[in-house]
């Protein structure tokens, strides 16, 4: 089978024109902006709603904010400055790492600090958090899976590398899977090869099985 | 020989004021200032109204617009009318430009720049095989579909985009449950990406 004939799961709507907007929190937006690079159907949506937004832009009635009068005369007096280089901008080249997470990791995925949360689950935080969210990489390795959870809040879940199964469904390299709030699942790695995914959740999550339940207070995600 | 130079040094003057399109390929080409100033007298009270949130007022606002026009100017040399639309450029720096503010200002590491614009310049071979004439098209038809949605539908994206309001908030303001939001703006979406491809096979 080839790649493309496979069944590709992307974001919903919602989340693609807000995260256009700019209304999503930061690690929900980091995920879509990972979810953009890696997936041709997702990227095709951000180009249509991109020029959606322009062309409302352009609309007779757009709002508009009045500008002072000086607003254009100082853009006008830098247009032949020199735009300062950005010297604190890594140029990082990761091979095997999306353009959108190359400034949050240090080294190649494999080669990370991770954490294990259970037996073949590791997990690496990103750094990017809010109130109430949070990103960070997860690495399962062949046939492992997370124990039965639950989150709090809808869960996303991008496949950077190799593949995961929940509920039957199948995920590969770019696809996305939302688990809405309190619905207990079981991901687990599928074929032969490391899976790494990058999470990002709301508000926490709870495993729900028995031997779960008595983790819970030592597991941390 | 004087008269066919003259037909190729097209002045802005020649272009018609709302053909943005051509005013920032002249920007581009040319560095053509007074077609800039078309376009920034045109879209700039846009963008400031754009960048306006709860954690943006007007005197920034207007700073991050004399930044996004800035931008518009040195990025202008690899505009191509072909591929985007002048407004699309536009849109997607001011937008890049907020996102970039917020994240700034809470004290995250954040390093966007032109992220999502790089989208529009990178050579994409799938686009490079469709005709040029074929993706304006395109273009003209996703903006004249979009205008043909119910107000409803059409109502809730530019409440998402303009008003900087997350799909919470606008159910909650237009007081219909978040369900019936996302299921109006599935919707929209479906019908404009099945208005475009039947007007394109």
């Amino acid at each position: 089978m080839r790649q493309e004939d496979h069944k590709t799961y992307i974001a919903p709507d919602n989340y693609f024109i807000d995260f256009v907007a700019g209304n999503l929190n930061f690690s929900d937006h980091l995920v879509i902006e990972t979810h953009v690079d890696l997936n041709a159907k997702a990227r095709s949506i951000v180009d249509d709603l991109l020029l959606i937004g322009g062309s409302l832009m352009e609309d007779e009635d757009c709002p508009q904010a009045a500008l002072n009068p000086s607003c254009l005369e100082g853009v006008l007096s830098k247009l032949d400055e020199q735009p300062d280089i950005n010297t604190d901008h890594k140029k990082q080249s990761l091979k095997n790492c999306p353009k959108s997470l190359q400034p949050y990791l240090e080294d190649e995925m494999e080669n990370l600090p991770w954490k294990k949360l259970v037996n073949g689950v590791y997990q690496y935080e990103l750094g990017v958090e809010c109130a109430h969210s949070k990103a960070r990489l997860m690495m399962i390795e062949p046939g492992k899976g997370a124990p039965m959870h639950a989150h709090g809040g809808p869960e996303l879940t991008l496949v950077l590398n190799g593949a995961f199964e929940d509920e039957s469904d199948i995920y590969r390299q770019g696809d996305l899977a939302v688990i809405m709030d309190y619905h207990p699942h079981q991901p687990t790695a599928y074929g032969t090869d490391v899976c790494y995914c990058l999470a990002s959740n709301t508000h926490g999550i709870e495993l729900t099985s028995w031997w779960g339940k008595l983790l819970n207070p030592f597991i941390k995600f | 020989m004087q008269g066919m130079s003259k037909k190729l040094e097209k002045q802005s003057s020649d272009i018609a004021k709302d053909d943005f399109d051509s005013h920032l390929e002249r920007v581009g080409q040319y560095k053509d200032r007074k077609s800039f100033i078309l376009i920034f007298e045109y879209f700039a009270p846009r963008v400031k109204s754009f960048l306006m949130n709860n954690k943006i007022d007007a005197s920034l606002a207007e700073e991050i617009t004399q930044d996004v026009f800035l931008t518009l100017w040195r990025k202008a040399q690899q505009y191509d009318s072909s591929k985007a639309a002048a407004s699309t450029w536009i849109f997607t720096i001011a937008r890049n430009r907020r996102i970039d503010f917020i994240r700034k200002h809470s004290r995250l590491s954040y390093q966007e720049d032109e992220q999502l614009l790089s989208y529009l310049d990178e050579e994409d071979e799938s686009a490079d095989a469709v005709d040029f004439v074929e993706q304006k098209q395109q273009r003209l038809l996703l903006k004249e579909a979009f205008k043909e949605l119910p107000k409803e539908q059409s109502l809730l994206i530019k409440k998402s985009f303009f008003e900087n309001k997350s799909h919470s908030e606008i159910a909650k303001e237009i007081q219909l449950p978040l369900g019936t939001v996302k299921s109006r703006i599935r919707l929209a979406m479906n019908k404009l990406r099945g208005l475009i491809n039947d007007e394109i096979l």
